[in-house]
């Protein structure tokens, strides 16, 4: 994903949660979009990914008023983590794509603001799941184009 | 090759410094930072949560009714509760006075019963209780002050209505009961007479006019068929001038405040 578009996503979401959506909705679904998408000829995560993870976490703290620095910590904590997968598993799974990011967003509920939301959960996992199972396109693997 | 080999740290140092920045904040020290950040999105929030407020406005009347419901419960048991809490502190007040009557020491043979002060009118005491006293009881109150620690009198039961029962106190002209004074140095027992009350004030007559008194000695029943001996009633005030040079009048003063009364003891057992 492009580091604007990511940006972009990210404040927008990030001035949303709060006012209008749940303060934990779609941080665990731009993790997975950047984890997917950025993914080298060795099929490690890059540290584009790693910059990318630590600039939108930061912008969502930043905004929702938390702790800076705490979302960026837990979130490359999984980045690192999800790192040892590779891109093949990402590449099949949508059920278990899903379940990551209800996992990530539960995370980050919990740790940052005590609670959880289940509604917003289960939704985001229906969201993962049909944008793995449709929108993605089933050949793409993450590699970038030369 | 060096440069690949550094790259490859990166991912490290962002973490390193996601963790730095959460040290400083966890510390007070970019509080300028979120200063601004909030300021910036004040207005912002402010627009958008007023947006969702008009957008969802005319959904709201279809919840009112649970709204009503609901918040109509929630009265009726913050009125309970509060009943509750009111009861709970009064058990408390009365755990605490009846705590000071076992610490007196009163005779262990009486027994007590607990009322509450209503109000004083004139020269009378109304209490309210749960136990029904009969006509003639005394009422009495902890005194614990300089020199003296034990039972001390309020009044008589004159009537009772119910858990309503009326006290007369001694300054009531209807009042009268034997006493005796004590000196208040030595504690010898000095003089004794009929304690009468006239009207706002408490007089002991019939004291022979030999028995030497001074002002402060302390006023204790001499008991009789209902009151028990050694209450304090009182300090003596002022000696009245005789009349005759064979008795002499005592005028004294309660030693309770019977305006600031909560809580009084009936004497309802005992030798």
């Amino acid at each position: 994903m492009q580091i604007r578009t990511l940006f972009l996503l990210s404040v927008i979401f990030a001035f949303l949660q709060g006012p209008v959506l749940p303060a934990v909705f779609v941080e665990g679904f731009l993790l997975i979009l950047v984890v997917l998408g950025e993914y080298d000829e060795k099929g490690l995560l890059s540290n584009k990914a790693f910059l990318q993870v630590f600039g939108f976490s930061f912008v969502f703290d930043l905004i929702q008023g938390q702790s800076l620095g705490l979302t960026s910590l837990l979130f490359l904590a999984i980045s690192f983590g999800l790192a040892v997968f590779k891109r093949n598993l990402f590449a099949r799974k949508e059920v278990f794509l899903a379940v990551i990011v209800v996992c990530i967003s539960f995370i980050r509920a919990k740790v940052v603001f005590g609670s959880f939301y289940p509604l917003s959960l289960l939704f985001i996992f229906f969201v993962t799941f049909f944008y793995a199972r449709f929108v993605r396109r089933p050949d793409y693997t993450g590699l970038r184009i030369q | 090759m060096r440069r690949a080999r550094g790259l490859k740290y990166l991912p490290v140092l962002y973490f390193l410094a996601s963790a730095f920045i959460f040290l400083l904040d966890s510390r007070g020290d970019l509080g300028l930072v979120h200063s601004f950040a909030q300021r910036a999105t004040l207005p912002f929030d402010s627009w958008v949560f007023g947006a969702k407020r008009s957008l969802f406005l005319p959904f709201s009347s279809l919840f009112k009714i649970d709204l009503e419901i609901r918040v109509r419960e929630l009265e009726e048991r913050n009125s309970l509760l509060l009943g509750e809490i009111g009861r709970l502190k009064s058990v408390e007040e009365e755990n605490v006075y009846l705590r000071k009557l076992l610490n007196v020491g009163l005779p262990s043979s009486w027994s007590f019963a607990l009322a509450s002060v209503i109000s004083k009118v004139d020269d009378n005491l109304f209490l309210v209780g749960d136990f029904s006293p009969s006509l003639g009881t005394p009422v009495l109150v902890v005194g614990e002050e300089e020199g003296f620690k034990g039972g001390v009198f309020v009044g008589r039961v004159s009537r009772v209505l119910g858990r309503k029962v009326e006290v007369v106190l001694p300054t009531n002209e209807a009042f009268h009961m034997p006493v005796y004074v004590r000196d208040k140095t030595l504690g010898l027992r000095t003089a004794s007479g009929l304690a009468i009350g006239r009207g706002g004030k408490l007089v002991v007559d019939q004291i022979l006019a030999s028995e030497g008194l001074n002002a402060g000695d302390l006023v204790f029943t001499s008991g009789d068929e209902e009151i028990g001996e050694d209450l304090l009633v009182g300090y003596v005030q002022e000696i009245l001038p005789t009349k005759d040079g064979t008795w002499q009048q005592v005028e004294v003063k309660l030693a309770v405040n019977v305006e600031a009364l909560d809580v009084v003891f009936f004497l309802v057992g005992g030798d």
